[in-house]
């Protein structure tokens, strides 16, 4: 699995990108980071796809794609330029990657599910993987989405939950049932896991629900590896450094 | 014969023909489609009252090169589900049809839920968007077959009280101001574009 080497350096990377664009959602990204990239390298076959519906940790993905040598590194430097590929939320470019448009939350759960139906339908049974936030499991679309794959028993279907728990309704066991509750309740295969341990991410994203889609609850520290963006989230959570921030703040990277 | 009956004939007939029609439906209709849930069970689906979910699906058929037709009442449609056709569909230049019934007028007695005064008005800001208003039993086979022909995304809005037999001269186009809407426009039957 990834090296604590290779993460700092794409953890570093997202943050240069963002400064360079002055644009983005780094604790996001780095909320996400680790599940992205085990996806990617470890867990996902070439037939595999996966759906980032929580398309504001896009930088996690793009970095990610540059390291397998699906999009070129130039092409980061072009981040949310409107004449180049690779904007502040995902845009549709299946040759990068880039399986889907999203930035609405709500919806790539949707599609990943239509995504897993059309591999039922041509007999491949191919797995399809979507990320999804806790704060975008307030969507009611998401539940509607929940309740369709479970009906059509979408076991190919695989979604990670990145409960970060920093939305204001507190859905992953504030307020109401966990995550896990919910999603049980809904039919479906539940694992919860560390979201920043590769291997439990690994082991978790390879076990098998029978007839049922699968979920993973990934707990998760939003701005993880940068101590500032831990402890001041909010602060953080739409805005890039500035050139005098960023030195300090690539030395803190972990 | 009404328009709905021949939209069931003719997609019955297509989803033995071809083998990238994915037939969806937010739970009207179905009884109608029996033969087909029979012959092909895994293109098939009564998807339920979840809208903006069953859009967002049929996306990810559209993304799998799947040709999905989405049937449903146009209000759920087109108001409910509106950003998952502007973002499944538009934004990403997929091909789908969205067949509604009930147009403005057709349920006008079961209250403004039922009406859908600006569908057209809506569809038409979706990019690529095709819509057609068929009016004759004919033509319900011609739009829906040169739609999915060209894989075209399409918007196909079958309004009973329109409905005219085939070869008969279509009504004046007509102001829909008397539904309720705040600004309602014309309409021209049997127009595409």
């Amino acid at each position: 699995m990834g090296s604590s080497t290779d993460l700092r350096a794409l953890r570093q990377q997202i943050i240069r990108v963002a400064t360079n664009a002055g644009e983005g959602h780094i604790p996001s990204a780095l909320s996400i980071l680790d599940m992205v990239y085990v996806l990617h390298n470890s867990v996902m076959t070439d037939r595999c796809r996966m759906i980032l519906s929580k398309g504001h940790g896009c930088l996690a993905l793009y970095v990610v794609l540059a390291q397998r040598g699906l999009i070129p590194q130039s092409m980061l430097d072009g981040f949310c330029d409107e004449r180049e590929s690779l904007l502040g939320h995902p845009e549709r470019a299946v040759h990068l990657g880039i399986e889907a448009t999203t930035g609405s939350l709500g919806h790539g759960i949707g599609m990943a599910c239509g995504m897993a139906l059309a591999r039922k339908i041509d007999g491949s049974g191919d797995r399809i993987f979507c990320v999804i936030g806790d704060g975008e499991a307030e969507e009611g679309s998401v539940w509607e989405s929940a309740l369709l794959a479970s009906r059509l028993e979408l076991s190919n279907l695989t979604v990670l939950v990145d409960s970060n728990k920093s939305s204001p309704n507190m859905i992953d066991g504030g307020l109401c049932q966990t995550l896990c509750d919910k999603f049980r309740a809904f039919g479906w295969f539940v694992s919860r896991t560390n979201g920043h341990s590769h291997e439990s991410i690994d082991i978790a994203c390879k076990a098998q629900g029978g007839k049922k889609p699968f979920v993973v609850v990934c707990d998760t520290v939003k701005g993880n590896g940068v101590q500032d963006m831990i402890y001041r989230p909010g602060y953080w959570h739409h805005r890039s450094p500035t050139a005098q921030e960023l030195p300090s703040l690539l030395e803190s990277v972990q | 014969m009404t328009l709905r009956s021949a939209f069931v004939k003719t997609v019955t007939d297509l989803m033995d023909e071809r083998a990238d029609v994915v037939l969806c439906m937010g739970d009207i209709s179905c009884f109608a489609f029996t033969p087909v849930f029979k012959r092909h069970p895994t293109r098939c689906y009564n998807l339920g009252i979840c809208e903006g979910a069953s859009v967002d699906l049929c996306a990810g058929l559209a993304m799998s090169g799947l040709y999905p037709i989405y049937h449903t009442i146009d209000s759920f449609m087109v108001y409910r589900a509106f950003e998952s056709v502007l973002i499944g569909f538009g934004y990403q230049k997929l091909p789908g049809m969205f067949v509604g019934v009930g147009g403005s007028s057709d349920y006008a007695k079961l209250g403004p839920t039922h009406r859908c005064e600006h569908g057209t008005t809506l569809m038409a800001q979706i990019p690529g968007m095709h819509i057609r208003m068929p009016i004759t039993e004919a033509t319900v086979d011609l739009a829906i077959r040169s739609a999915i022909d060209k894989r075209q995304l399409s918007y196909i809005r079958l309004e009973e009280s329109l409905a005219v037999a085939d070869g008969d001269q279509p009504p004046r186009p007509r102001l829909h101001l008397k539904l309720g809407a705040s600004n309602g426009h014309a309409i021209d039957p049997g127009a595409q574009r």
